[in-house]
């Protein structure tokens, strides 16, 4: 505030003036009033008697902490959810120190054996032709040696082998209901043994440069 | 009608006992809220919803003892107004800041034409338009303190601040209070025809 600033209102005599002071009265604002309360009273009628005042009385002291701690929280979460302690635990361990020999590319020879699977089917020709036995019965009747024609009766004794026609038959009828499975194992490939090339060691002394090399002896004399 | 019939027929929403109770107390409350509201339309607004308000309450006399029924009524009323200028937000947390140059930065010379302004004999509308025409902060501040003769810390407690922001914005108020009725004054007599 300003040090030219002299207060010279007289807060006594304010004080008398607008404390007494009035308005005139005003019927509009009655009718206002009246139609107000009106409403007032069927909406609190209708909702306010069903809905219970609830009045929670949390003050900024208390939902200020909460706010920083959930954000805090919040925060060192979303940190920790970078780092990897696993990860450091795996780096930390000793790698040995072994030169890597990168083998030649060669073809991949599978491990396993190669099965094929052939099915075949064998439909017997033989059962469609039925096999008939036949059995010539010769009655020969020879009274007082007179050569007499025989007369040879042929009966045809057709006796098929039921049992067997049968069983061929509903072979053929359902010539691929059971086929046969033949397995072919392939012989497995041996895997070639790969040579592991050996690095020829250099010693790491340095060679004597003088070695070898006659030093010239003193004339003492 | 007696006064304890008045409050048993408030009570019964009695609409004739309403309106006798407007009719008693609207001229005293509709200037109170003038004072404390930014002009008339806010004014109309915070007298309707004060009344109900009291009218809500007035069941609540019965306990009180040691005030009558009109100072039962203008303290709710007030506590009221309060509350309902305190929140409208945007309107109540404004900035409040104080130029301390502006004395001197001021466009217009009170003694220009050699006319003495008394600010001891202020005129009413005068000072209800500068009063108005303060930060809703400072204007409660001065209302309940200057006017209607609340202590401090009874002030603190009712705009549920501390005691030295009330007494902060009790001198901005001063300060801008007397630069307000000194500028109405001076628009004052320039309309005012020669």
């Amino acid at each position: 505030m300003s040090s030219q600033f002299s207060y010279e209102l007289d807060e006594r005599q304010i004080r008398l003036m607008m404390q007494d002071a009035e308005l005139d009265y005003n019927e509009a604002m009655w009718h206002k009033f009246d139609e107000m309360s009106f409403t007032q009273a069927r909406t609190s009628s209708n909702i306010g008697n069903y809905i219970p005042t609830i009045n929670f009385g949390i003050s900024r002291s208390i939902i200020v902490p909460v706010i920083f701690i959930v954000l805090i929280g919040g925060l060192s979460a979303m940190l920790f959810s970078f780092v990897d302690f696993k990860k450091k635990e795996a780096m930390d361990k000793e790698i040995p120190y072994m030169a890597k020999i990168e083998p030649s590319k060669q073809p991949k020879v599978s491990s396993k054996p190669i099965i094929t699977t052939k099915s075949v089917t064998t439909v017997s020709i033989a059962a469609a032709k039925p096999v008939v036995d036949t059995t010539a019965i010769t009655d020969i009747t020879n009274t007082a040696n007179v050569l007499v024609e025989p007369v040879i009766k042929k009966v045809e004794a057709v006796k098929i082998r039921e049992t067997g026609i049968d069983k061929l038959s509903s072979q053929v009828v359902n010539p691929s209901s059971e086929p046969k499975k033949e397995t072919v194992i392939v012989p497995q490939k041996k895997k070639k043994k790969i040579k592991t090339e050996v690095l020829p060691t250099i010693n790491a002394t340095a060679p004597n440069l003088n070695e070898g090399a006659s030093e010239p002896e003193l004339d003492l004399k | 009608m007696s006064q304890a019939e008045l409050i048993s027929a408030c009570l019964k929403n009695d609409k004739t006992a309403k309106k006798q109770f407007f009719e008693t107390y609207f001229s005293k409350l509709s200037y109170i809220s003038l004072r404390y509201s930014k002009n008339a339309a806010q004014s109309e607004q915070v007298v309707l919803q004060g009344f109900a308000h009291v009218l809500s309450i007035i069941g609540q006399f019965k306990s009180q003892n040691t005030l009558s029924f009109d100072e039962f009524v203008t303290k709710e009323f007030i506590s009221f107004v309060v509350k309902y200028i305190k929140n409208i937000r945007n309107e109540y947390y404004v900035a409040s800041t104080v130029k301390a140059l502006e004395y001197k930065e001021k466009t217009y010379d009170l003694f220009l034409d050699s006319k003495f302004i008394d600010l001891k004999n202020v005129d009413q509308d005068v000072l209800l338009k500068s009063i108005q025409e303060l930060v809703p902060s400072q204007r409660l501040v001065f209302n309940l303190h200057v006017i209607d003769n609340y202590s401090l810390s009874e002030a603190s407690e009712l705009l549920d601040t501390s005691e030295q922001s009330v007494k902060s914005n009790l001198e901005k108020a001063r300060f801008n209070l007397q630069k307000t009725i000194e500028k109405n004054l001076k628009l004052s007599n320039d309309e005012q025809p020669v």
